[in-house]
């Protein structure tokens, strides 16, 4: 009991103690982007809502300077008002255009808050980058050319997991990591003012060694789709951390508060066994900050001359290898909380989904010709000019006098009102989604998952003409899992086909679970899901991950039946030697179309779904 | 304003650069598609690339980048009525024009002037950006994710090279040849095939997996940014030497002598890797003139055609998605069978 006691208490402990370090974390965030601004791009919160989050959100604004900017947008603004444009409502009051500025323009030297990030699309996104890249917003309406436009971004992602994070474009622009989620409310204590606010103008000249140097160029490229820009913001943060600790070259104890910031993992010092053990090193610290961070980093900061220059080298040497293992650990965790690197590029896919749901509200760009809409269609609609004057002209008569009485004296030749616009509407030809979910368990798994990865690769490669996506479930073992994001990328299909492992038992009721999610998820993004289920016979695991036939039998004939009665179309094809009664049931259950393929070859499986997707459209 | 960053000051990228380089040389070889990692300096060196093109010649006033002798129709600058004195000629620098993601059609196609519409009830034409890039650059970056709507607006108007616009009461053709150069990350989805084919040449780029020429990157980044103006002085030079690089080898490209013997061996390079097609074998000869220009040399070689043959040749590749080696090995291994590996 008294055992139970103690280790709760330690959890406890570490909780309390991850709150504070994450949050002092975050305090020393916002003073480098005081400092640095728009040469580190900004800072990625994950966060979602919470008292924390505003206290953060406020004391950012307080540092940044209350005389600034700080423009808060939502993920569904239009490329016009992040640009700015033609002022239809003004210009068609005055008489001539009327441009208005748009918000990139109006933040100038001030902070852009992208609130739900997650959900910015790519396209806006690209928008935001441009503009942060080259300093300048170009007006959509010709005539106002090019503002200029250079801001900090500070992108709130609600983001749940890893799978829901902001646009890889902007990921890659912005230098700084804040994860919020972990802290408490009673750790939120804002730091007294400094008088002494550092200027960029000392941290630039703080000198970098070439070890250090090298040490970042490694770390960085040791990520997948190795970017230049995180190495250049973890010098930048490296050389701001110096300046604000008052030194004039970035030490050991710099760079790994830099890589903790930028890259969201602490590296170790290799001296941290015996520091720890010294409590009088960490109570002479002036700076508490660095001390919750760097507490193994004393010792090169208490005893500078003992080290030679050989030994800063061997160590940065060894610093390096440990770092590399960590970013590895990192991917493998594919824990994106710090990450902020092109990884997130593989999560792309389901991150702009959510995006897409709005687009599939909103309506096509092309196609068809629908018909006329009173309210637009997709923002940023141009309103037909025909159909609206058709629709005013019936009451041009009537509108005579208020146009007199409204307009100085003029008359107007027409007048037209907000109400009278209407808008072309297209229909689009809509989308489907594969969904394969695959056996990859038993001895035949190796050779189905081949042909399965074939099959999937030919759909790629003449899906894109249709907007086809393709995704795969590979179940195994205990649990089901999300091989293949629904996609229509070839490069990355195969990146992600290439690492499948096959054997073990079958948890087909958590595969069947997992399939029928996804294909909710793509409905909701507007395709028309197809389930293709390969399998040769009955799970032996229930939902619970337990070995237990009779618990598994039950949960796969419940999702069978939901995904039969959510009338997602599906195809049960039985890779068995021979036949199983077991399968015909299944589908039969399931609504799907029951189809043998003893000897399923990439060729045909590839032919059957198509017919399928094909069909699935009408 | 702050200066674009100097083209020559960009570390590594040579294949990328070359591309980029070949296409300022013969316009007519159908653009350049970068694609490859984030933060590569993609954008960087298109940028860096304005500053070194030779200057066009325009009349004033023009917004459709007319050749002083040869006007669109529809320009009303550069057609005056008669007796009068049309508007005297400037230079101009060659434009690139940005088209950004998220602009309309009436942006780029050009629309119904507004301004004239509402105040004198006249019928004029905007011209939108494919005018405005007219004999220069237009530089979509992202392009894969190009909305499909204005996927369908280039396709067209980069293969004919005459944009016509029929909307709102307007019928306008004026033409519009731009080097059409596209950048984007394949992981976050693939081009369209059809526009894919419209580009002349097609390079990756990676990050520099060499520490040295990471640090290099960094320090040249970080003296840019203390002082844009002594940076951009001291690569002055360099980028000078490009630009008469650039102008000597455009001099050149008329009178470029390519042998007949060559020309067999870029039909057998297609043929052997199963080009549809004839843009492949076009595109291949016209950069391989100009890698010879570029060089300064008159006469075309074999180690030309070798050299543009990877960029020229990628993406045109039929793609069987079951095969697992890269189009650019592919294209090696090719050029090696055939002896000129």
């Amino acid at each position: 009991m008294a055992d139970a006691l103690s280790k709760h208490d330690e959890d406890m402990e570490a909780l309390i103690l991850r709150s504070q370090t994450a949050w002092d974390k975050a305090l020393l965030s916002a003073k480098i982007l005081a400092v640095a601004g728009s040469r580190i791009g900004g800072i990625h919160l994950r966060c979602r809502a919470s008292p924390v989050r505003n206290a953060f959100l406020s004391h950012l604004q307080h540092l940044s300077g209350m005389e600034k900017k700080w423009i808060r947008i939502n993920p569904q603004i239009s490329s016009s008002r992040l640009c700015g444009g033609l002022d239809i409502s003004a210009t068609a009051k005055a008489g001539y255009p009327v441009c208005e500025n748009g918000v990139l323009h109006q933040v100038n030297e001030g902070t852009l808050v992208i609130a739900l990030a997650e959900k910015l699309e790519a396209s806006t996104a690209a928008i935001i980058s441009r503009s942060m890249d080259t300093g300048q917003c170009a007006n959509m309406y010709a005539g106002a050319g090019t503002q200029p436009a250079r801001f900090t971004v500070i992108a709130i992602d609600e983001g749940l997991d890893s799978s829901e994070t902001i646009p890889p474009a902007l990921n890659d622009r912005l230098g700084l990591v804040v994860d919020l989620n972990e802290v408490a409310w009673h750790h939120t204590a804002i730091p007294p003012e400094e008088p002494n606010i550092t200027h960029w103008s000392m941290c630039e000249d703080a000198e970098v060694s070439p070890q250090t140097l090298e040490l970042f160029a490694t770390l960085t490229g040791a990520f997948p789709g190795n970017s230049m820009r995180a190495l250049l913001h973890l010098v930048t943060v490296a050389k701001t951390v110096a300046a604000l600790d008052g030194k004039k070259t970035v030490e050991a104890s710099h760079a790994a508060t830099a890589i903790a910031l930028c890259l969201g993992f602490l590296p170790q010092l290799i001296e941290q066994a015996e520091e720890n053990n010294d409590p009088a090193s960490k109570s002479s610290s002036d700076d508490p900050v660095q001390d919750s961070l760097q507490p193994q980093s004393e010792k090169d900061r208490q005893e500078p001359d003992k080290r030679g220059p050989d030994d800063e080298d061997s160590k940065n040497q060894l610093d390096l290898q440990q770092l590399l293992d960590m970013a590895v650990e990192k991917q493998k965790a594919s824990d994106l909380s710090g990450l902020n690197m092109a990884t997130a590029a593989t999560t792309r896919d389901s991150r702009a989904s959510s995006g897409k749901s709005g687009m599939a509200k909103s309506g096509a760009r092309r196609g068809r010709p629908l018909g006329m809409v009173n309210i637009p269609p997709y923002p940023d609609a141009r309103p037909d000019i025909a159909a609206t004057i058709r629709t005013a002209a019936p009451w041009q008569n009537l509108r005579k006098n208020k146009a007199v009485v409204a307009d100085t004296g003029t008359t107007r030749r027409l007048s037209i009102f907000t109400s009278d616009f209407r808008y072309k509407r297209y229909k689009h030809a809509t989308r489907s989604a594969a969904i394969f979910v695959v056996d990859a368990s038993g001895s035949t798994a190796l050779e189905r998952l081949g042909e399965t990865k074939g099959a999937i690769e030919l759909l790629l490669a003449n899906c894109y003409i249709r907007r086809d996506e393709v995704s795969l479930i590979t179940f195994r073992d205990v649990a089901a899992e999300i091989t293949l994001e629904p996609t229509r990328s070839l490069v990355r299909a195969k990146r992600a086909l290439s690492e499948m492992a096959g054997g073990g038992p079958t948890p087909l009721a958590s595969a069947m679970k997992l399939a029928f999610q996804t294909a909710l998820n793509v409905r909701r993004k507007g395709y028309t899901p197809v389930i293709v289920l390969l399998t040769d016979g009955s799970g032996n695991i229930d939902l619970g991950g337990q070995p237990n036939r009779k618990t598994a039998a039950q949960d796969t004939d419940i999702l069978a039946r939901q995904i039969s009665m959510a009338g997602i179309k599906s195809i049960c094809i039985d890779v068995a030697r021979r036949p199983r009664q077991a399968v015909v049931e299944l589908a039969n259950t399931m609504g799907a179309e029951y189809c043998a393929l003893p000897n399923a070859n990439a060729t045909n499986m590839s032919q059957l779904v198509n017919r399928h997707m094909e069909n699935s459209k009408t | 304003m702050s200066k674009p960053f100097p083209f020559s000051a960009i570390v590594g990228q040579d294949e990328m650069k070359r591309a980029l380089l070949l296409a300022a040389v013969d316009p007519s070889l159908g653009g350049v598609l970068v694609f490859g990692d984030r933060g590569t300096g993609k954008s960087t060196a298109v940028r860096g690339l304005a500053e070194l093109l030779p200057k066009i010649e325009v009349r004033k006033g023009c917004r459709f980048n007319c050749e002083p002798d040869k006007p669109a129709a529809c320009c009303p600058v550069c057609n005056v009525g008669k007796g009068l004195k049309l508007p005297e000629k400037t230079q101009m620098v060659t434009p690139i024009v940005d088209l950004p993601l998220g602009t309309t059609e009436d942006r780029v196609c050009g629309a119904l002037d507004l301004e004239k519409a509402l105040l004198s009830g006249e019928k004029a034409f905007e011209p939108g950006l494919l005018a405005k890039a007219h004999r220069g650059f237009l530089y979509i970056d992202e392009v894969n994710l190009l909305e499909d709507h204005m996927v369908d607006l280039l396709l067209d108007v980069a293969a004919s090279g005459v944009n016509v616009v029929e909307r709102e009461g307007l019928s306008i053709r004026h033409p519009a040849r731009f080097v059409l150069v596209g950048s984007g990350n394949p992981e976050e989805g693939d081009l369209r095939p059809q526009l894919l084919d419209r580009f002349g040449l097609s390079v990756e780029v990676g990050s520099p997996k060499d520490i040295g020429e990471r640090v290099e990157v960094l320090r040249r980044r970080d003296a840019f940014e203390r002082d844009q103006d002594a940076f951009v002085e001291q690569w002055k030079k360099r980028d000078a030497g490009i630009r008469s690089r650039i102008n000597a080898a455009k001099r050149l490209m008329p009178t470029m002598e390519m042998p007949d013997n060559l020309l067999e061996k870029i039909s057998r390079i297609c043929l052997h890797l199963g080009i549809d097609g004839l843009r492949g074998e076009l595109t291949l000869m016209r950069s391989a003139r100009a890698s010879a220009a570029l060089g300064g040399r008159r006469k075309i070689t074999l180690e030309d055609i070798v050299s543009v043959a990877s960029m020229a040749l990628r993406h045109r590749l039929r793609r069987d998605p079951l095969e697992e080696a890269g189009s650019t090995v592919r294209i090696e291994k090719a050029l090696g069978e055939l002896g000129h590996g």
